[in-house]
C-alpha cells in the first residue's frame, strides 16, 4: 500500500512539474531549460510521451489514417531516439563527456511547441476545415494562422538550440555545425515519411 | 543558514556548468549577447511582432500564395 502511495505521489508531482515547466518555458526558456537539464525524474518523460500518444489516438479518429496510432507513436519514438543518439554520439565524437539523461529531458520538453502546434491545428481542422478560400476572411485567417505557426516555429528553434546547448555543452558554432549535419539527413528522411503518408510534417 | 548556503551553491553550479559562448571576436560576442538577451526572457514579446511584420510583407509580395501555404499546413497534422 505504501509502495503504491509513493508511486501515486511521484506521478502527481511529475504532472505538476510538467505543467509548471511547460508554462515557464514560454516566459523563461533559458532558465527553465537549464533546470530541466539537471532533471532525473523519468515520470515527466512518461507523461510527455503519454500526452503525445493521446494526441495520435485523437488524430486517428479525426482523420482516416492508414496507420494505427500505436504504429505512428512507434515511428515518433524511433525518430526521437534516433535524433538524440545522433546528437549524443556526435558530441562524444567532438570530445565532450556529456551524460545521456539531459538529452532525453531537454529534447522531450522541446517537443512542447510541436505538440501545441499539432493539437491546435487539429482543433482548427474541426472548427474551420480547410481548404481556405480567397475571400477576405480566408486571407485574414491565413495571415493569423501563418503568424501563429511561425511564432511557434521560432519558439521551437529557441528550445531546440537550448536543448542542444545544455545537453551537449558545446559552443554556438559547434551547435550550428551539428545541427547542419542533422538537417542533411533529416530532410530527406522527412520527405520519405511524407511519401509513406506517416507524417506530413515531422513530429519532432 | 546551511540550507541557504547549499541552495546558493547548487544555483551557482547550475548557472556556471557551461562556459559562456565565445564567437571569436568582441564585436560578435557583444551583439550575440544583446540579441540573446531578448530571447532568454519572454521571447514572444520579440517573436510575435517580428513574425507579424514578416507575414504581412510576405502577403504584400506574394499575395494569395499565403492561402496555399495555409491549406498545406492545415492538412499537415
Amino acid at each position: 500500500m505504501v509502495f503504491k502511495k509513493k508511486y501515486l505521489i511521484d506521478f502527481f508531482a511529475a504532472l505538476i512539474l510538467v505543467f509548471k515547466r511547460s508554462f515557464f518555458l514560454v516566459f523563461y526558456p533559458y532558465k527553465t531549460m537549464r533546470k530541466i537539464a539537471f532533471e532525473k525524474d523519468f515520470w515527466q518523460i512518461f507523461l510527455i510521451f503519454f500526452f503525445i500518444f493521446m494526441y495520435f489516438k485523437f488524430v486517428y479518429f479525426l482523420r482516416n489514417n492508414l496507420y494505427s496510432p500505436f504504429f505512428i507513436f512507434f515511428i515518433f519514438l524511433f525518430n526521437f531516439f534516433m535524433m538524440i543518439f545522433f546528437f549524443y554520439f556526435l558530441t562524444r565524437f567532438l570530445g565532450k563527456k556529456s551524460q545521456f539523461s539531459p538529452f532525453i529531458f531537454t529534447f522531450s520538453y522541446s517537443l512542447l511547441p510541436t505538440f501545441l502546434w499539432f493539437i491546435s491545428t487539429s482543433f482548427l481542422y474541426i472548427l474551420l476545415p480547410p481548404p481556405r478560400t480567397f475571400s477576405f476572411l480566408g486571407q485574414f485567417f491565413s495571415i493569423f494562422f501563418i503568424t501563429y505557426s511561425l511564432s511557434l516555429l521560432f519558439w521551437k528553434i529557441i528550445l531546440f538550440y537550448l536543448a542542444l546547448r545544455f545537453s551537449t555543452q558545446l559552443g554556438f558554432y559547434q551547435i550550428i555545425y551539428i545541427t547542419t549535419l542533422f538537417i542533411l539527413w533529416f530532410i530527406p528522411y522527412s520527405v520519405l515519411l511524407y511519401y509513406l503518408k506517416i507524417f506530413r510534417i515531422p513530429f519532432i | 543558514m546551511i540550507v541557504y548556503s547549499k541552495n546558493f551553491q547548487r544555483y551557482i553550479n547550475e548557472v556556471f556548468f557551461i562556459t559562456p559562448n565565445d564567437l571569436g571576436n568582441d564585436f560578435l560576442n557583444k551583439w550575440f549577447k544583446r540579441i540573446t538577451f531578448f530571447l532568454k526572457k519572454s521571447p514572444f514579446l520579440l517573436i510575435t511582432p517580428l513574425t507579424m511584420i514578416f507575414v504581412l510583407l510576405f502577403y504584400f509580395i506574394f499575395g494569395k500564395y499565403i492561402i496555399l501555404l495555409t491549406n498545406f499546413l492545415q492538412y499537415g497534422f
